[in-house]
Parts: structure tokens; C-alpha cells; sequence
């Protein structure tokens, strides 16, 4: 088997003196592959996609554990070094289209900036990339488009700005960070289409972070569960939303509005809420939700059983 | 869909040129009441020109005061007084100077060109300084160029002007013997225009600076509130993950940002400048309209009290009327209308 293009390896995530918000997370996505990262909000999934990028806020820290990139490990890099990589060989596409984008700058210097950063090219180069991948990113009169503000601009072009951004450079690994949320369903699947065909184009691989399951089955590969933090079921897309072995797994695909079981039916909602990080329960953190929960569960955090198939979960029930 | 991109530079310029109008009637009418109030209150106080010319040609000659009140006017009611008084600014008429017994607008352009140059180096100083020790105080919040800065910044805050302006004088001319105490430029020498420029530009320095230190204060405050907020948005992450170096995320994506409230402090203070420009003037015996405001003030001589304020309001209005255009420069979002 061949060396994943990212890895992580017992990454642990916290407060500075405080809770820890990811615990012991291994992860790896593979090239040219998309690795969907599932859960709740709250669970660690947007924190993980920052310390990929060395970008934790204030106050969060990683406390244990690595980040490598084709066998660099980002987590030891120098800023200085850590800065080639970013937008070079990762890119991150954001959640808000709206905010993400500097709203006194043109789109089409925020797209050549980049590639300025990355390859030292003159301004003029810089700016025929940017129009380049506006075209490709099938922005509407790209030409024209290139001097225009982002406030100029829909939600949806606006992410295919930071999608042309993002791109630019081509990376080997884009992190997108619920790309779609915020925008209008209809412009949701558009976008997503989008950013599938780009990154097939490229062979760049992605790490998509989101809470929708539909958009796992149409884009994934393989899939990542995340809950409080901690990574309780992964494996091929098949083979996870077919035969969900971890509870919250299945009740996560229950609680799918457009899930075949339920249609005509109501609606199934996971009674509770996550356990806030300081206040984590010894044993398997989705005990006191979960409706199959054994005695022990209350003990000590369940193990990690894997297949042969690469399909795994942290559940008694599995042991 | 996309208005602001459908009209072209010619309906931009249009609607420029329609805003400047409007601006400009808006000015007008806020200078007519600044004119009322500064007429009003001047005449609040007790006593009147007439009192200070009896007083300095020694009468107390009541027949003489009546005579002189009703060759200046002053016996009419003030609403005539104030009529009479708009009429003659229209034909730019502000009056003689009983004083200095000079046309006030002589004696007044005779000043502005000093008053100007004193007040523009101060803010450009304040505005640039302001901006940089501001940009540097939020880059490395909380070690130790924050706190150095922070703490400069209460210093120049709490310094009132004069001391400043005694302390460089100390400084710089008694000990170091580097800078001219006071005055524009020296008189007794034959001056080519370059050596004139290096000579006022020498003694700029130091009414520059103190006139401006107060203000550098209230920009770095400003400008640090300001760039810890922008370092926060969600574009400046953005602009990390493109792995731009922090000097490029600092300036050309966090200082943009943060300069429209430092702008818009800027239209707000050249008020306030001026009235420190009245204290630096007489303490560096700067000729401009500061210290003529002072002694006109100490004289009663109300024209030339009214003149000055009149070319004040004129002043403070242009320059934020200035700000609002610059605000479209700054930030594209803002249309004007």
C-alpha cells in the first residue's frame, strides 16, 4: 500500500489550559481520493481541518499528536515553511463565501495573490492564471468579472472565486470546510459538481467537511464519523451509510430527511445534545444518548475495531 | 444582478458630480447656522467694540460711545446687525479690524497659509504615525511592541500640548542647539525658495510635533481597536490559508480595513486641531490664524473674531466633505448618493 497523501496520527486538540475539543484523531485521505469528515457541530470537525492548516485561533492548541503531508511533517515546520505549503501544495475553501473574501480588494487580485505568493510570477502572469481559472470555475464574463468587488458578486459565484483561489495553485489537497452550507440549495448541488469535476481534473484530493449525508454519497470516497471529538466510525462510503456499524452512525442516517426508511414517516431525532468538552463522560462519549448502551459503556472509552475491508468503528458492540 | 457593474465611469461620475452639489447646499445651510450661533454668542457678552475703542482712546465721553455705536452699527437691533453682517460675508466683506486697523480678510489670508501648512503636517504626522504604531501595537498584541506602544500612547494622550511644545524647545534648542526656538523662518538672511523651504520646514518641526502628539495618541488607540477587530475577520484567515506572508496579511489585507474609521476620525478632529493650533502658535510664535484668534479674542475684536471662526467653519466643512469623497477610494461597497 502506498504512503497516504495527509496523515494524521493521534491528533489531540484543546483549549490552552483547558478542554480538549479533539481527542487522539487518526485520519488519512489518500491521492486523488475525497474523504468525507461527518458529524454534528461542535464535534471537532472545523478545528481538525485547521490544525491540517496551522491555523488554529487563539487559544486552541494541539496538545499531542502529528499532521503530515507527503511525508513532511506540517506540524514541525517553520511558520516560514509552513507558509510554502499553504495555498501551494493545501488550499482551504471556507464556510461563508460572504466573509471569506476581502471586501476592499478585487476578486481577480485575491485569486492572483496566490499564485504571486507561490510562484513569483509578474502581475500581468498572475492576472491571465486569474482569469484563467475564473473561466474555469465557468464564472459568467470572467473578463469583465475579474476588476469586480465581491460584493458585486452572488454567494455562489463568490465561492467559485475562492474555489478559482483555492485551485490556482494546484494543490495536491484542498480542505473545504462545509463549502455549500450557506448557500442556496439550488446553487448547493451546482457548486459541488463544480468543485468534483476541478478536483478530478487536477487529481487533487479533498478533505470534505460537512453534516450532509447526501453530499457524502455523491462525492466520497471513503467517509470519517466524527462525534465529541472523537473518530467513532470510518470506512468506504458503501460500506458505512449501507451497514452503519456504530449507533450514532445509524441514527445519524434515521435522522436524514430524505431517508427511503423514512419517508411518509416522522422524522427521527437523536435525543440529548453533545457533551460539552469539559464535561466528558469517562467511557464512550455517546453512552448517555445511545439507545443500545451496555453498563461498561459508562467504564472506558470503547477501541477501535477495524476490518480487513478498511471499514472500522470504536463501539462495544463491535468487540 | 449586478448593478454596480452594468454602470459604467460616466454614470459613477455623474453621480458624483450630483452629490457634490448636494453636499455643498448642505454645507451652506450648516455654515449659515454655525454663523447665527457664533454671532449670537459673540454678542452674549457683556460689552461691545465701542467700550474698547472709548477705553483705548481714554473717553468716557457718553455722547462720544453713542456717536460710535451708531457709525458701527451697533445700534441696530441684532437680527439687522446679523443680516447686515451675511450680506457683507457674501460679498466676502468681513469687516475692518479695529485692532489692527486692517481689513480682517487681508489680515486673516495674510495668517491661513501658515495655520494650513502647521495643521496639515500635524494631522499627516498624527494620521501616519497613528497608523504604523497602531499596526505594529495590534500585530504583536500582548508582547512587548503592544505594551511599549500602548504606554507611549497614554503619555502623548495625557501631555497637554504646551508642556510638550516647552520640553522640545528645552530639548532641541536650549541643549542640543538643533532646531530654531520660534518664529516661520529667519528674517535677517537672503533667502533662495529651496534654502526658505529647508528653513520653515526646520522650524515646522517642532509645532508640528507638538501639535500632533495628542492626536498621534488617539490614531494608534484607534487604529490598534481597529486591526485586532479586522485580524479577526474571516478574509484575514483566508488570507493565511493562501500562505501570504504576515506582512502582506497585515497591510494589504487587515490595514486596508481598519483606515475607514481612522478616516473618518480624521474629518471629525480638524475642529479640535485648530483650537490646539491656538496654544502651539502662541507657545512657538507660529504667525497664523491661531495666535491672531487669541489676540483678537484679548482685544474684542469682534470682526476679526467672526472673520477667523467664519474661515474655521469654511475650513472643517471642506475637509469632511473631502473624507466623504475619500471614503469611496477606501472601501468600493460605498456608493455615494
Amino acid at each position: 500500500m502506498t504512503e497516504p497523501l495527509l496523515a494524521l496520527s493521534s491528533l489531540t486538540l484543546g483549549l490552552r489550559m483547558g478542554a480538549d475539543l479533539v481527542r487522539g484523531l487518526d485520519l488519512h485521505v489518500n491521492r486523488g481520493e475525497v474523504l468525507a469528515v461527518v458529524g454534528e457541530s461542535g464535534c471537532g470537525k472545523s478545528m481538525t481541518a485547521l490544525a491540517v492548516m496551522g491555523l488554529l485561533p487563539d487559544g486552541v492548541t494541539r496538545k499531542s499528536g502529528s499532521v503530515t503531508l507527503d511525508g513532511i511533517a506540517l506540524t514541525s515546520l517553520s511558520a516560514r515553511r509552513l507558509r510554502a505549503i499553504r495555498g501551494k501544495r493545501i488550499a482551504m475553501i471556507f464556510q461563508e463565501p460572504m466573509t471569506s473574501l476581502n471586501p476592499v480588494l478585487t476578486v481577480g487580485e485575491q485569486i492572483a495573490e496566490v499564485v504571486r505568493q507561490h510562484e513569483g510570477v509578474s502581475h500581468r502572469a498572475a492576472r491571465a492564471r486569474a482569469l484563467e481559472m475564473m473561466n474555469r470555475v465557468k464564472l459568467p464574463d470572467a473578463a469583465r468579472r475579474i476588476d469586480a468587488f465581491p460584493h458585486q458578486l452572488s454567494g455562489g459565484q463568490r465561492q467559485r472565486v475562492m474555489i478559482a483561489a483555492a485551485l490556482a495553485c494546484g494543490p495536491d489537497l484542498i480542505i473545504a470546510d462545509e463549502p455549500t452550507t450557506a448557500l442556496d440549495v439550488t446553487i448547493q448541488a451546482e457548486v459541488l459538481r463544480l468543485l468534483d469535476e476541478l478536483r478530478r481534473d487536477h487529481g487533487t484530493a479533498l478533505m470534505l467537511i460537512t453534516h450532509d449525508l447526501g453530499v457524502v454519497e455523491a462525492m466520497a470516497d471513503r467517509v470519517a464519523v466524527l462525534y465529541a471529538g472523537v473518530k467513532i466510525e470510518e470506512g468506504r462510503v458503501e460500506q458505512v451509510l449501507d451497514g452503519p456499524r456504530h449507533p450514532y452512525t445509524r441514527m445519524l442516517m434515521a435522522a436524514r430527511p430524505d431517508a427511503d426508511a423514512g419517508r411518509g414517516k416522522r422524522l427521527v431525532e437523536i435525543a440529548g445534545s453533545v457533551p460539552s468538552p469539559d464535561a466528558m463522560p469517562p467511557g464512550c462519549a455517546f453512552a448517555p444518548r445511545c439507545p443500545q448502551v451496555k453498563p461498561r459503556c459508562h467504564d472506558r472509552p470503547p477501541a477501535w475495531r477495524g476490518t480487513a475491508e478498511g471499514h472500522g468503528c470504536a463501539c462495544v458492540l463491535h468487540d | 444582478m449586478s448593478t454596480g457593474l452594468t454602470t459604467g465611469a460616466t454614470g459613477a461620475r455623474r453621480r458624483r458630480g450630483r452629490y457634490l452639489l448636494r453636499r455643498l447646499g448642505q454645507s451652506a445651510i450648516v455654515l449659515g447656522i454655525v454663523l447665527l450661533l457664533q454671532f449670537t454668542l459673540i454678542h452674549l457678552a457683556p460689552g461691545d467694540i465701542a467700550d474698547v475703542i472709548a477705553g483705548d482712546v481714554q473717553s468716557d465721553d457718553p455722547e462720544f460711545i453713542i456717536q460710535l455705536r451708531r457709525d458701527l452699527g451697533l445700534d441696530q437691533p441684532l437680527p439687522i446687525q446679523f443680516a447686515f453682517y451675511v450680506g457683507r460675508l457674501l460679498t466676502l466683506d468681513l469687516g475692518t479690524s479695529h485692532a489692527f486697523n486692517m481689513p480682517v480678510l487681508t489680515l486673516i489670508l495674510d495668517r491661513l497659509p501658515a495655520t494650513l501648512l502647521l495643521m496639515f503636517s500635524a494631522i499627516a504626522l498624527a494620521f501616519v504615525a497613528g497608523a504604523a504604531l497602531g499596526t505594529i501595537a495590534a500585530a504583536f498584541r500582548g508582547r512587548w511592541p503592544d505594551v511599549l506602544v500602548t504606554i507611549s500612547a497614554l503619555l502623548f494622550y495625557a501631555t497637554p500640548v504646551f508642556l510638550v511644545g516647552i520640553g522640545l524647545i528645552l530639548i532641541f534648542t536650549v541643549w542640543l542647539r538643533w532646531l530654531p526656538m520660534s518664529g516661520m523662518y529667519v528674517t535677517w538672511v537672503q533667502h533662495t525658495w529651496w534654502s526658505l523651504a529647508v528653513d520653515i520646514a526646520r522650524h515646522l518641526i517642532m509645532p508640528a510635533v507638538s501639535l500632533s502628539l495628542f492626536f498621534v495618541a488617539i490614531y494608534t488607540r484607534l487604529m490598534r481597536a481597529t486591526m485586532l477587530e479586522v485580524l479577526s475577520q474571516d478574509y484575514v484567515r483566508t488570507a493565511w490559508a493562501k500562505g501570504l506572508s504576515p506582512s502582506r496579511v497585515v497591510l494589504r489585507h487587515a490595514a486596508r480595513n481598519a483606515l475607514l474609521p481612522m478616516v473618518t476620525m480624521l474629518g471629525l478632529q480638524v475642529g479640535s486641531l485648530l483650537g490646539g493650533a491656538v496654544l502651539v502658535e502662541t507657545v512657538f510664535g507660529w504667525p497664523g490664524i491661531g495666535r491672531l484668534a487669541f489676540e483678537a479674542v484679548f482685544r474684542r475684536d469682534v470682526p476679526l473674531v467672526l472673520g477667523i471662526l467664519f474661515f474655521s467653519s469654511v475650513l472643517v466643512l471642506m475637509v469632511n466633505l473631502l473624507v466623504d469623497l475619500l471614503y469611496t477610494r477606501l472601501d468600493p461597497r460605498i456608493v455615494l448618493r
